[in-house]
């Protein structure tokens, strides 16, 4: 009898214990992602940047239409260099897929940090936070994200909230896209066959979003979404250029995916060029 | 069915849900859970070419696909004995859990890996691995050995050197303790001197309690490990055994995101470490193989710290990940399997109170 209850007894409860143990395991967690920019998990971050301010009386008024917004012809320019030692580019190797391996041999650099002879910055986006006022419909043209030598080109880019994304895949190996949004719907995407596309789009600004490929673990690219067509990302020589902005005063900040943000305030009159040079130093 | 068959298969099911287990570790330590974005299938082929993330994801599937089939099997195979109802019951949960699992596995892939989901397909993946132990204990030379005995008619029936009122009051399920030394059966009999407990006994009472208490701070501080890895606060406190440069973090540091849930897994560390000592040293007063399992059980407990740590130090290498979660595995299902033996022993309590 005692073996009899023990197998009677024991069993289900403790598998039932077990279960439920399991059940409650699931209740954890948040939705925190490491591989997220620090600027996009940041809680209480404010209002997206240039988002088109709510006219006075709009929550009452949900059918009032938000104004267009303006366009003009000032200019914003600068260059965006690195301030003491160069740190080495951190290299690796694609041996993991043949096709990656033989598409570049050797070591290859990682993107996430390119520093030009004259300091320039590659890669950074610059985009007006605050400042820009009324609504800005999305390009027609679409913005395109290449995975070719099993790289994404280009790294860093920046998109209107809403405009298409086509995603191309030119390498004859599969990749996956995943991209890592907070405010936006995620996706991750097959693409096992060569010359595949996908178009898909972020309709709320957000900067930055991370995409990535699984498959390919070096393969990283930042998208940054704005609501407004001001923004640029710099050249491999640092420099950069934000035209066809109306007169006003701006904030404009500068985001690297390794060195952080920085922001400025600027006043262009209806047809200026202004200067907005930026310096990025190693953990600050 | 050969009983060798029985107890060489059901470990070897053991051995392959351990192996599962570290597989899915990979893929979690290596990023490539989305590897493969679709469920069930793997770029809509059962095959797609092995590269990159795709080796750790798809041949995670490929592994489970196959431990499943051996669960499965293992259920069979159990169900054409006669009696043995608990391994049967056991087994079939184990079973039914591992489909679960594989279903949690698809929904965790297709909603993008949700530290829900993915938490609990990692807890649950530890709950398969410890039904699948205790099937394998059941198994066991020494638990067929009392099983025999269980339904023989010789043990069953009142003893003759015992007084006829509590040979009358025994049951026909002897214990541990209670095996005879000869009589009936020929196989060895090793529990005579190394597992030989009673319920009278404070200590034994007093073991099973802490075991028990123990094994479940292991298996809570399992799920606050894996909700800690699954929401990527493996390294919110970068340092090790300080929190920051401090003992505890500031105000500051605590509210950044992943802080908390990490310091909670240390807290439940050292909850761990202290709750395992105390069911090992009441393990060290009972019989030899208790004692030793205990003694085990602590050398687990402390190499799982170790590995913790080396895993911060190591900016989360994937080979000490893995390796921190597997021993985290063992530490529980050592606790599991104590649990049972000590709960089976005490079966005698009913023939000799």
């Amino acid at each position: 009898m005692t073996g009899s209850i023990l197998r009677y007894r024991l069993a289900p409860l403790c598998a039932a214990v077990l279960l439920g143990a399991a059940a409650l395991a699931g209740c954890g967690g948040g939705d925190e992602d490491e591989d997220r920019p620090k600027s996009a998990r940041a809680k209480g971050a404010a209002p997206e940047a240039g988002a088109p301010a709510a006219p006075a009386g709009a929550a009452a008024s949900s059918a009032a239409a938000p104004a267009a917004g303006a366009t003009g012809n000032a200019t914003i320019t600068g260059k965006i260099v690195f301030d003491g030692p160069i740190p080495k580019p951190e290299k690796f190797k694609m041996t993991a897929d043949a096709f990656c391996a033989k598409a570049n041999p050797g070591e290859v650099a990682r993107q996430d940090i390119e520093i030009g002879p004259d300091r320039g910055l590659k890669d950074v986006f610059v985009y007006v936070k605050s400042g820009i006022t009324g609504t800005y419909p999305p390009p027609a043209t679409a913005a395109v994200i290449d995975q070719k030598g099993c790289m994404y080109h280009p790294h860093v880019f920046g998109v209107v909230a809403g405009q298409n994304i086509d995603i191309l895949n030119s390498d004859p190996t599969l990749h996956n896209i995943h991209s890592l949004p907070e405010k936006n719907e995620a996706f991750n995407l097959g693409m096992p066959v060569q010359g595949m596309k996908y178009t898909k789009k972020f309709d709320k600004p957000e900067v930055m979003i991370h995409i990535k490929c699984d498959v390919h673990g070096w393969m990283s690219a930042y998208c940054g979404v704005v609501a407004h067509p001001f923004f640029a990302v710099t050249a491999a020589d640092g420099t950069y250029t934000i035209k066809n902005l109306p007169a006003g005063t701006y904030t404009i900040e500068a985001w690297h995916e390794k060195f952080g943000t920085q922001t400025q305030q600027v006043t262009v009159g209806a047809t200026d060029t202004k200067t907005v040079p930026f310096t990025f130093k190693a953990g600050a | 069915m050969p009983e060798a068959f029985l107890r060489i298969g059901t470990r070897t099911v053991a051995v392959c849900v351990f192996l599962l287990l570290i597989a899915g570790a990979l893929v979690t330590s290596t990023r490539s859970g989305l590897a493969v974005p679709d469920w069930p299938l793997s770029y809509g082929k059962v095959m797609p070419p092995m590269v990159g993330g795709i080796l750790f994801e798809h041949g995670h599937r490929l592994i489970a696909a196959a431990v499943s089939t051996l669960v499965g099997l293992e259920l069979g195979a159990l169900l054409l004995l006669k009696g043995r109802k608990t391994v049967k019951v056991l087994a079939t949960a184990a079973f039914a859990a591992i489909l679960l699992q594989a279903l949690l596995g698809g929904l965790t892939v297709l909603f993008l890996l949700p530290p829900a989901i993915s938490s609990a397909h990692a807890a649950l993946a530890e709950i398969v691995f410890a039904l699948t132990a205790v099937v394998a204990l059941m198994c066991s030379k020494t638990w067929m050995e009392i099983s025999k005995r269980e339904i023989s008619p010789k043990v069953g029936a009142p003893r003759a050197d015992l007084p006829r009122t509590e040979a009358a009051a025994r049951p026909n399920s002897p214990s541990f303790s209670e095996l005879p030394s000869s009589s009936s059966s020929s196989l060895p009999l090793p529990l005579e001197e190394d597992l030989r407990i009673s319920s009278k006994d404070d200590g034994a009472r007093r073991a099973l309690r802490w075991t028990v208490v123990a094994t479940a701070a292991v298996f809570l501080q399992i799920v606050v490990g894996a909700v800690m890895r699954h929401t990527g606060a493996g390294l919110a406190i970068p340092d090790f055994p300080t929190s920051f440069g401090r003992l505890f973090p500031s105000l500051e540091e605590f509210s950044r995101p992943g802080v908390f849930i990490h310091l909670a897994h240390r807290i439940g560390a050292v909850v761990v470490v202290v709750l395992v000592l105390r069911a090992a040293k009441s393990l060290s007063a009972l019989p030899a193989r208790f004692a030793t399992a205990g003694a085990a059980w602590v050398g687990l407990v402390c190499l799982q710290v170790f590995l913790g740590a080396a895993s911060i130090w190591s900016g989360k290498a994937v080979p000490l990940t893995v390796a921190h979660l597997a021993a985290g595995a063992l530490c529980w299902v050592t606790g599991v399997l104590i649990s049972v033996a000590l709960a089976a022993g005490f079966s005698d309590k009913l023939g000799r109170d």
